[in-house]
This record gives structure tokens, C-alpha cells and sequence, in this order.
């Protein structure tokens, strides 16, 4: 039952920041809205109840809530990388959506790419492997159909492909 | 005895069959004795009759209001729509973990009817893989998670205990594809016991030639179909009702079940080289037994709260349990196939990496590829606070831009893999067959340029889809002309026999175009639109050339919910479309007056209108959140087509059941066995 309290406690929070958000200050978040968005697709919405999005993307009230606190921060003159700075500061580097690409950080970015490299080499070697028994055995296989016929062969027995 | 007492009984009777069959089955193997088999059979069909039995007596329950019982108490309450009764047994762990014994109790039973014209070796260990696993979640059940408990069993209040209303199912999960999805995703993930059993049976009884592959294709393709569209029926659930705008958010619980599909259709393919070719033997056992273990990862990650995600709800401390089976499945299949390596060697026909086996390798290893990279991001997080102590965030943007370019490679794959020639494809043949697709796709590409498209990505995924679906339509086109210059039989009789001759050929390939559809309606992504207003009565906006106005709400209450109704005109120009009715619905009797959005979307093949209402102030100046997403529809258009092709291929096949062949030793009638 705590997580509908606490579902609850947001939802009251959405709403504040919703009203607050767009009542009081409407046109300066309006004027600015795209370099707030710049900011905030960088950065994550942590609520802790939807799904982790980015801040331009999630509409949640705390998400909202954070865009006022970057379109105010714009407004005092911070430049976008204070502005992170600053978010960086309080919240650590959980703040950004996706992993910084620095230290072992690095990993995550570099895994996945690395691992279908790794797969690749594994599947050529396998090939190799395939050819040079197939070359061994090459007198025992004979193929006198050609690609075409073969084709039509399969259709007509309706072979599985 | 009562009805939770009996259920509660017959629960503890089939643990007991379990154990049972597992050790009958065991023998069995060892002995081929007909008389052990039979009675391990039997306890495994029993087994089954009684947790159907126990699983309608939890429906009565739910149905009766039987608040005196724990569980229904917990996931029901008398205002509950009868429908939504009988659903809400899924909605929290014990009903859910029940549900998934009776889907096992269910594979195991139909798998036994059909291995009883084999009787072999494997299919008596295949029956002891089956048998433990039931008796590992019905322990779950039974020990840890029971739900036919009373109160006065689990909290301190008296015997007979019965609170006036139960605490109702969670509001968020009242939705038809929520009654629908975790069934369907469970009989996807359950449904992979049976191939992994086979191959566990394969290799304990060393019968490893393409028999256990050929029994189990079947029951590979249908878990892996029933656990795509559990997914996508998930993703409908998110849309509709958790109104962020999406239907797949790289939620690690979302993740989880995409790993084990992933490697299930890196197996669908491959699984067609074994029989075709005798090769990859090793490999299609590794990833039989890859994907259960995922399967079971996947049940772990979302029961455990190891990483957070939107599947908080179904949260308990059995997460050990499930990740000491992890360990054990892993360590097992691990152990067995270094210890039948030498029975696994390929026989090998090959040319030439540009051939059809050379384009099964490359799916496999994209599809394995995209898993790890999916696995890898999912757990990143742990890992990184592991190591660095610090915790990160991995959030949609990392998956986009790691998936999308495998993705893209898959989508070109699906193109071409299925053109290529067995073991060398010639150079005349990849130009006959090429030319036109890629043609095509490049004007595809080209014309979404000079229309103004701009993301790169998208350019290059709506060529890919043209390109694929060129190719798609040029084989049955190809198909039914050969067909119809060999039998003489007019050019649509042709089309249609095809299918009836090659049923996984030609449903392959719808299913291919379905993921076309499916790959449509992602790319639509890239142009998504979104925007909050706040309109008092009569007041209007514009987005992506609509024009909404506010035209007021109502208000009502029934015995659940009080509800609040907007309507908003939709125009175009001056052309009036319809009225939206997006709504709020707040459950005041729950002590946390839980609200729910009701999304009101209007769909076309062109895009999504999708508008939230997220509530008003005093003033009644009303809040709405608005969508317009492209392209939507195809997804959901793509999964129907998916599930025809399925149909096609899966459709049961005369000739196959005739051909059907025994392995391993002839059991021993008893006296034999004895003397």
C-alpha cells in the first residue's frame, strides 16, 4: 500500500507543479522552452514512479517541476553547463539519462558493440572452420543444380525453406 | 472442509504428485520400464487436474467475496466488476505464481500426451526437467506464497476473521490487456520449458541428432509467439492507461522479457540450418537452454525489485528462490553440454559466407548481439555502482541509440537472408533478386528527403521497410509462378497452394512483413509531438494541424469511481472529426483516493491523436497533456499480421504427423524388466 501513498503523494505534487507551472510563469517558460529543453533532455526525471525518461520527455508534476528549476536557473544568467553543474551537485551523476561517457562509465557505451565485434570474429572463425572440412569432403558432395532450379525444386516439393 | 481448505489441500496432493513424478521419471529413463513411465505420466496429468480444480476453487473465492481468505482479501473487493474478479487473481503474486503452475501444469500435460507415442529415454528425462520445475514453483506456492490462506493465518486477528470489503485490485491494473497480457506473457515464458526440458533430456540420454529438434520446433514457436504479443499487449496496457505517451519505455521489467525473445528468435532461425544441414548443433542447444535461463532471470528481475521499474506491484522476498533456479539452470545446462560436446559436432555443407547459413549466423549473432546489449544496459546500473560506488542512470536514450543501428542491421537481414542460396549464393542471383528491392527502397529513402524528413535513422528505416517488404512480396510472386509453370495451375490457385504446401516458408514470411509493420510504426517515434495546455471552457489550441477546443466536462459517480469526463472538438480546418472524451476516474472509497487516466485516443493509419486529462484547478481551468504520435497504429496492425503468419505456420501439418518416429531402446514390458 505504500506505493499507492506514495502514487498518491505525487499525484498531488503533479498537480501543484502543474498549476504553478503553468499559471504563474507561462510566457517566460514559453519563451524559453527550447533551451530548457536542450538542458533537459540531457537529464533524468528520478520521481521513482515512472518509468526513467528523460526531463523534456516525461510529463510527469516532478518532471515539471524540474524544467521551472532549469528555466529559473536560464533566467539568472547560468549557462546550460551550470545549470547541470548545479544539478550534478545535488542529485550526482544518476542525474543524467543515459551514462557519461568518461571512466569506466565508458563501458556501458562500449560494451554492447564490442560484444557483436567479439560475436563477429567468433562466427568467422566458425565459417573458416566450415570451409576448410568442406574442402576435406568436397569429393563426396556433388551439386548440379543451379540456384534457379533449386528454387523451383523447393517450391514444387514444397520443402521448407 | 472448506473451499480454501480443500484448494489448499489439492495444492499440497499436486506438490506431492511433483515430487513424484519427478523421481518416477527418473527411473523410468534409467530403466525403461513401460510401468514407471506410465505412472510418472499419470502423476504429471493428475497433477494438472488438480491445480485446474484449485484454480477455479481461488475463482470462487474471488467470485463469492470471500474476503475471510488473505489473498482475496488483498487483490479484490465487492465493488469489482464480476470480469475484472476473475482477473484480479493475477494481479499480485501469489494469484499470479499460481497461474503460472497451472500454464506449466498445462505444457507438461499436453507434452506427455504427445511424447506417449515415443516413449523414449529423452522423453522420460524431458518428463523429470518438467516434473522439478513444478516442483520448484508449486513450492513457491505452497510454502511461500499460498493464496488460500486465511487472515487469521498470516495476521493476528481472530479465526473466522472476515473484513466487511476486501483492499480491491490496484486501479491501474483494471484494464482489458491487463487482463489479458500477464496470461500471455506467462504462457510465453512457462511455454519454454518444454524445448528446454527436451534439450536437457537430449543430453542426459545422449540422444543429441535432430529428433529432440523436430519434437520441440512446435513448442518453440508458439511460447516464443505468445511472449512477443504478451509484450505488445503490455505496451497497449502502458498506452492506454499509464498516459506517458508510449508503449515501450526500456523499463528493466520490459527489458527482461525481451531478453529471452530475443534469443528464442535468434533460435527460430537457426533451429532451420540444424534441419536443413545437420549444423549447429551445440549452438541451437545453447540457446534452448539461454532462453529458459532468461526466462527465468526475466521472473527474477521483475519479482525481485533488484533494479526499479514500473513492476513495483508484483515485488516479494521470494527474489532468492529465483535467482539461486537462475544459478542452478545455468550451472546445469553448462555442465551437461561440456559433458556431450564430442556428440555435437556438425556435419557440414558450406560454400560460401554469402549463403543462407552465412545469413542465419549473421541474424543469430545481431539477435545475441542486441540481447547482450539489452542485458548489458539493464544491469549496467548494479554494475557501475559496484565498481565506481556512484550510482547512474540508463535511461531510453542509451537503448535508442544502442538498438537502433542493430535493429536497422536486422531490418536489412530480414531482406535479404531469406534470398540467399543454400551454401553459395551466385552473383547473377543476388542481382536478379536485388535489384528491384533495393531500387525501391532507395526512391523510398530518397522521396522521404525531399519530403522533408530529416532524421537520419527514420530515412533509412522507411527504405529498409520498402526494400523488405519488395523482397517479401517478389518470393511469393517467384513462389506462385513456379509453382504454376510446374502443376499448370492458374496464377492465384498457385499463390494460395503455396501456402498450403510450405506452411513455415510462406507464414514465415508474413510474419517477417508483420515485423515490417511493427518497424513502421517504432520509426514513427522519431516524430512524435507533445504539449501541455490549460484551457477554460470554450477556449482552444492548435498542434500538428488540429484544432482542440474545450467544450466542457461532466460528472459522475458510480460505486467505484467518480469520474470526470472533458470533452474536446477535434478539428481540422473548419471540418469538425469528432469529440474526444479524455477522463479521470478517482476511486474515492480507497483510503488513498488512487486516480487513474482515462486516455482518449483517436487513431488513424497517419498518426495518434492522444489526449490526458490530468485534472483543474478552482478556477476550472482544466490541464491536458497532448500526443500526436505517427505512425502508432502499424505496431498494433503489425502484431495482428504476426499473429496470422504464426497461424499459417504453426497450422497442423498432415504429412508431419504421419512421419513421426520412435527413438532409444523399445521399453520393457514389466516381466521382462523383472526376470
Amino acid at each position: 500500500m505504500s506505493n499507492d501513498q506514495d502514487r498518491m503523494s505525487k499525484m498531488k505534487r503533479f498537480l501543484v507543479a502543474i498549476i504553478f507551472g503553468i499559471l504563474v510563469t507561462p510566457n517566460v517558460y514559453a519563451a524559453e522552452e527550447a533551451a530548457v529543453m536542450d538542458v533537459a533532455k540531457e537529464l533524468a526525471c528520478l520521481c521513482g514512479t515512472c518509468p526513467t525518461r528523460p526531463l523534456d520527455e516525461c510529463r510527469c508534476g516532478y518532471a515539471g517541476q524540474q524544467r521551472e528549476r532549469i528555466a529559473n536557473a536560464l533566467d539568472s544568467g547560468q549557462s546550460k553547463e551550470q545549470v547541470i553543474a548545479g544539478f550534478v551537485s545535488q542529485f550526482g551523476e544518476e542525474i543524467f539519462v543515459t551514462p557519461p561517457k568518461k571512466g569506466f562509465n565508458l563501458m556501458a557505451w562500449f560494451m554492447p558493440f564490442f560484444g557483436i565485434a567479439v560475436g563477429g570474429v567468433a562466427v568467422r572463425s566458425v565459417l573458416k572452420g566450415w570451409s576448410k572440412k568442406e574442402s576435406q569432403t568436397q569429393a563426396k558432395s556433388s551439386s548440379t543444380l543451379s540456384d534457379e532450379d533449386r528454387k523451383k525444386l523447393d517450391a514444387a516439393l514444397g520443402s521448407d525453406a | 472442509m472448506s473451499f480454501p481448505e480443500l484448494g489448499n489441500f489439492l495444492l499440497y496432493v499436486a506438490f506431492a504428485l511433483s515430487v513424484y513424478s519427478t523421481v518416477t521419471s527418473i527411473v523410468s529413463g534409467k530403466t525403461r520400464r513401460l510401468d514407471v513411465t506410465i505412472t510418472s505420466e499419470r502423476a504429471i496429468s493428475a497433477s494438472f487436474v488438480l491445480l485446474s480444480i484449485a484454480f477455479l476453487i481461488l475463482e470462487y473465492l474471488f467470485l463469492n467475496d470471500r474476503f475471510d481468505v488473505y489473498y482475496v482479501a488483498k487483490a479484490s473487493s465487492r465493488d469489482l466488476h464480476t470480469g475484472y474478479k476473475m482477473t484480479a487473481i493475477w494481479s499480485s503474486m501469489e494469484g499470479s505464481l499460481l497461474l503460472w503452475s497451472l500454464v506449466l501444469a498445462a505444457y507438461s500435460f499436453f507434452a506427455v500426451r504427445k511424447m506417449r507415442s515415443m516413449r523414449s529415454p529423452l522423453a522420460s528425462y524431458a518428463m523429470s526437467v518438467l516434473s522439478v520445475t513444478q516442483v520448484f514453483f508449486l513450492g513457491v506456492v505452497v510454502f511461500m506464497e499460498n493464496p488460500f490462506l486465511y487472515i487469521s493465518d498470516i495476521e493476528n486477528v481472530p479465526v473466522g476473521f472476515e473484513p466487511p470489503d476486501g483492499q480491491g485490485m490496484n486501479p491501474l491494473l483494471v484494464h482489458p490487456a491487463m487482463a489479458i497480457h500477464p496470461p500471455m506473457l506467462y504462457s510465453g515464458f512457462v511455454g519454454f520449458v518444454v524445448p528446454f526440458s527436451f534439450a536437457i533430456g537430449a543430453l542426459i540420454s545422449k540422444h543429441v541428432d535432430a529428433e529432440w529438434i523436430r519434437t520441440t520446433r512446435r513448442w518453440t514457436l508458439v511460447p516464443w509467439f505468445l511472449l512477443g504479443v504478451g509484450q505488445l499487449l503490455g505496451g497497449k496496457w502502458a498506452y492506454v492507461v499509464l498516459g506517458w505517451g508510449g508503449y515501450w519505455g526500456w523499463d528493466p521489467v520490459e527489458n527482461a522479457a525481451l531478453l529471452p525473445w530475443l534469443t528464442a528468435t535468434a533460435y527460430v532461425h537457426s533451429v532451420i540450418i540444424q534441419e536443413k544441414k545437420g549444423m549447429l548443433k551445440t549452438w541451437n542447444m545453447v540457446l534452448i537452454l539461454l532462453t529458459y535461463t532468461l526466462c527465468i532471470f526475466a521472473t527474477f528481475l521483475t519479482r525481485s525489485g533488484v533494479v526499479s521499474s514500473v513492476h513495483t506491484f508484483a515485488q516479494s522476498p521470494i527474489g532468492p528462490w529465483f535467482s539461486g533456479a537462475v544459478t542452478v539452470i545455468a550451472v546445469v545446462s553448462t555442465f551437461l553440454l561440456i559433458l556431450r560436446r564430442g556428440m555435437l559436432k556438425s556435419e557440414t555443407h558450406y560454400d560460401s559466407p554469402v549463403s543462407r547459413e552465412g545469413g542465419f549466423l549473421l541474424n543469430n549473432l545481431l539477435f545475441l548481439g542486441a540481447m547482450f546489449a539489452v542485458l548489458w544496459g539493464t544491469m549496467f546500473p548494479i554494475i557501475s555502482e559496484a565498481v565506481t560506488g556512484s550510482k547512474i542512470t540508463v535511461g531510453p536514450p542509451f537503448f535508442n541509440s544502442v538498438m537502433v543501428p542493430i535493429g536497422l542491421v536486422l531490418m536489412l537481414l530480414t531482406g535479404v537472408g531469406p534470398l540467399l542460396a543454400w551454401r553459395k549464393t551466385s552473383t547473377a542471383s543476388l542481382k536478379r533478386h536485388f535489384t528491384m528491392p533495393t531500387v525501391v527502397g532507395l526512391v523510398t529513402s530518397v522521396g522521404c528527403v525531399i519530403g522533408g524528413m530529416r532524421d537520419v535513422y527514420a530515412i533509412i528505416s522507411f527504405g529498409l521497410c520498402a526494400f523488405v517488404t519488395v523482397t517479401i512480396f517478389a518470393e511469393y510472386h517467384r513462389g506462385a509462378l513456379a509453382r504454376g509453370s510446374s502443376s499448370g495451375e492458374p496464377y492465384l490457385v498457385a499463390l494460395w497452394t503455396l501456402f498450403g504446401r510450405n506452411k513455415r516458408r510462406y507464414g514465415g514470411y508474413i510474419v517477417h512483413f508483420g515485423f515490417v509493420l511493427l518497424f513502421i510504426g517504432f520509426t514513427g517515434n522519431a516524430f512524435n509531438q507533445q504539449t501541455e495546455v490549460a484551457l477554460q471552457k470554450g477556449e482552444s489550441f492548435d498542434i500538428a494541424g488540429y484544432h482542440l477546443v474545450y467544450e466542457g466536462y461532466d460528472f459522475t459517480r458510480n460505486p467505484l469511481t467518480q469520474v470526470y469526463e472533458t470533452q474536446l472538438g477535434v478539428y481540422v480546418g473548419e471540418e469538425r472529426l469528432g469529440t474526444m472524451f479524455p477522463e479521470q476516474h478517482v476511486y474515492y472509497k480507497r483510503q488513498d483516493q488512487q486516480r487513474t487516466t482515462e486516455v482518449s485516443v483517436r487513431s488513424t493509419l497517419r498518426e495518434d491523436l492522444y489526449v490526458l486529462y490530468e485534472g483543474m484547478n478552482e478556477q476550472e481551468v482544466a490541464f491536458f497533456t497532448v500526443y500526436v504520435n505517427p505512425l502508432v497504429m502499424w505496431v498494433w496492425i503489425g502484431c495482428w499480421v504476426m499473429t496470422f503468419g504464426m497461424i499459417v505456420v504453426v497450422w497442423p501439418d498432415k504429412r508431419t504427423e504421419h512421419s513421426r518416429r520412435r527413438v532409444g531402446r523399445p521399453l520393457k514390458r514389466r516381466q521382462e524388466a523383472m526376470a
